[in-house]
Order: C-alpha cells, then structure tokens, then sequence
C-alpha cells in the first residue's frame, strides 16, 4: 500500500522533525510504503479559479508546475496524509493551496451524497485521508475544526475512509506513536 | 489609508467574481451613505511583503473589516490563508492595536448554504487570533449565478444577495454589531435546489462545448497505466 505524506509544516522544528518521523515508522509498520514530499520546497502556485482542470485539460491544472505531479500521487495512493501545523483550524498555506490545486480529481457534475451536493467522482477509486495536525499547547477548539476539516474534504473526495490525530508539543514521543498508531488503524484502505 | 471600511476580496478572478462583485455593491452602498471604503485584492496583496504590512497597518485605522471569498475545497483558498497567517504573526507581536470589526462572506458553487460554515468558522477563529471583533459570517450558496457581474446588474439572479448588501451597508452606518438580520436573504437559492443542479450542468457542458472539451469531461488522465 502506498502513502502519500503532504508535508505542509511552515517551519522545521526538533519536535516536528521527530513527529514526521514517527509518522513515517507507524505507516512503515502498518504495511504503508511512505513518500514524504515537504511542499514548502516545491513550486506550486495558487490556485486561479479557472476551472482550466475541468474546461481546458479535463483532470489536469493548467498551470504546469510541482502540483501537478503531486496530485498524480495523491489519486495513485492509498493513503494521503495531510500533515501541517494547525492554522485558525485549518490548514497551512502550503498545504491548503495544493489542496486547492487537486479540484480537478474530481468532476465538475454534482452528485447527491446524503443531504448534500458534492462534485462527482472522476476515477473509480480515491485514497483515504489521514490527517496529522500540529500545534503548540493543546487548544481543543482548533484541534475539532481541523478534525471536521479533514472530514469534510474526505466527504468531497469521495474518500472511503479518513482519521485524525492532534499533536502538540507537550507530548510525550510514545505518546504520539500510540496516538498515530491507533488512529490509523482506524483508516480502512480498501481491499 | 482614509477609508473608514476595509473590503478584502479573496477571490483570484478579480472583478470577474462573485466576490467582487458583492464588494463592489457594498462599496457603492456605503458610498451612498457617506462612509468611505476600498477594495483590496488579497492575491495581489499576498505577492507582496510589504502590501501585507500595510494592509495590517491598515486595520489600526479603520472601523470594520469585511472579506468576501470563494469557499475552495471546503474553506478559505491557499492565498488567503497565507495573508491571513501573516497578518497574525504581525499583529501577535504588537502590543497595542485596534479592533475593528470583521465580518466574512463565503460563497459556493453548491446550493447548500451551510457548506461554508467551516470557512466562516475559520474567518471566526482568524478574528480571534489577530484581535479583531468577530461580527458574524454570511454564507452565499450557488455564488456561480452571479459570477462576475455586477449585482446592481444582475437582476433576478442577485434578488436575493442585493437585500442582504443593503442590510448591512445600513448596520454598518448605524454603528450596529450583530449582522443576524443580513445574513437570511442571501443563504436561499435563487432557483429550487433541484433546477439550479440542472442549471449548474448544463452551463458546465456549454463551457466545455465551447472549449472543444465536451466529449473530454470525463478524462481519467491519472488513472494508473
């Protein structure tokens, strides 16, 4: 199984830099082949609104930089980890814009899904979505926004299955191995 | 800065945007009753170091601060996340700074409303890290009928949006807090939810027809080989 880790950490620190690479032994552990790409080293543009990935090159961004690439590993993959630095309850920037950038995943069509409308599916099979989210000090608010974060673009992924774990700095490293263990255990890959 | 209201507009398209185009309404209904703003483009403001220091330097000295943006995968778009980031660790390191008021409007391209609370819950907490007064959010679904024209123009597709500009062009002159009363008329679609679906679909394939891409929309081109 493949796994795709989006490093969107705006800074390296000695605490995160131990946070990736306990992520990185867990996935290894569990069966995951691992490819780490740190987005803060790419080039990717924002994302124009275009809508070029559905009206010009249907499934590809028309801006041809690092994110185009990206976003092929990210359909190729099992598993992508979204990890980044907890941000007002969302992402970073470096994260966000090359989720931005991965809207041509799906179809520019509706579908229902429960009570809701989301952009159909393109492929037949989409990764499921492990986020990792980083913070200083525990703040629960902003650690269930980025849960619902990460739930909400699993949902508009056509994702089958997501998990989400908050680390902060106050934890213990066998702490956020078991914390990393048991959420993505949860993360059910498709037979 | 001798404006009195800040307009942030999020969106990348520029004048050509649902975002635009309600500021620019606002704007001119501000106008209308004395009250000076501008409108900055914050993917401009993004390129530039120091059009992000002014922009923060900017919040000093006006009295409300509003953003208008397109939701982009369920929240605020990358650009802004960044301005956003930036404006925080700038106003953190400051002692002492002014609280203006803030208020967002988040639009979408699907008909539910309520798609944009996460967005508008992040505007919430971005307000809360930088010393800004949180105002309340309003969510605009369906944002596409509007897209890029100008709403004063936009007839029965803005019916709906215009009252809610209105509304809080006129709480903003009053110096009133709570934008509750603006935010209803604008959450509804302008079309029942099944007919804007079929409206949606049909202006995607006119699109694509248009750009030779029709029998196209549906490429695979990531599909492993």
């Amino acid at each position: 199984m493949k796994a795709l880790v989006l490093d969107g950490r705006t800074e390296q620190t000695a605490f995160n830099d131990m946070t990736l690479a306990t992520l990185v032994s867990v996935l290894s552990n569990q069966g995951y082949e691992a490819e780490v790409v740190a987005l803060r080293e790419k080039s990717i543009h924002y994302c124009r609104g275009c809508f070029g990935c559905w009206l010009e090159t249907p499934g590809i961004c028309v801006i041809d930089d690092d994110a185009r690439e990206i976003t092929r590993k990210m359909i190729q993959s099992d598993v992508v980890v979204y990890l980044t630095p907890i941000v007002f309850g969302g992402y970073s920037h470096l994260l966000k814009k090359q989720v931005d950038r991965s809207i041509g995943l799906v179809h520019p069509h509706f579908d229902k899904v429960g009570d809701e409308h989301h952009h159909r599916k393109r492929y037949d099979q989409y990764p499921c979505i492990f986020g990792v989210g980083l913070q200083r000090d525990s703040e629960p608010e902003l650690a269930s926004l980025f849960r619902t974060h990460i739930q909400r673009n699993a949902l508009n992924l056509h994702s089958p299955s997501a998990g989400t774990v908050t680390i902060h700095s106050g934890m213990e490293s066998e702490v956020i191995r078991r914390a990393v263990e048991d959420e993505l255990e949860s993360v059910v890959v498709p037979a | 800065m001798t404006y009195e209201v800040l307009l942030l507009s999020g969106s990348p398209k520029e004048k050509k945007s649902t975002s635009y185009s309600l500021l620019q309404y606002l704007s001119d209904a501000l106008e209308h009753k004395g009250i000076k703003s501008e409108i900055l483009m914050l993917h401009v403001v993004s390129r530039n170091g120091s059009q992000i220091e002014e922009l923060t330097r900017g919040l000093d000295t006006v009295g409300y601060v509003i953003l208008a943006a397109p939701l982009y995968v369920d929240s605020l778009p990358g650009h802004v996340v960044d301005v956003f980031s930036k404006i925080a660790k700038i106003r953190g390191s400051v002692s002492e700074r002014s609280t203006p008021r803030f208020s967002a409007i988040l639009n979408c391209g699907f008909p539910e409303a309520h798609q944009n609370d996460l967005a508008l819950e992040i505007c919430k907490q971005f307000s809360r890290a930088t010393g800004l007064q949180w105002m309340g959010g309003i969510s605009y679904p369906g944002g596409p009928t509007i897209d890029g024209t100008p709403l004063a123009e936009s007839g029965f597709r803005g019916r709906l949006a215009r009252p809610s500009m209105d509304c809080l062009a006129d709480l903003i002159a009053r110096g009133e807090a709570a934008i509750g009363d603006c935010t209803e008329s604008i959450s509804k679609l302008v079309l029942p939810r099944r007919l804007y679906v079929m409206a949606s679909q049909m202006r995607w394939k006119r699109l694509a027809r248009a750009n030779s891409v029709a029998k196209r929309l549906d490429d695979r081109p990531y599909s492993p080989t």
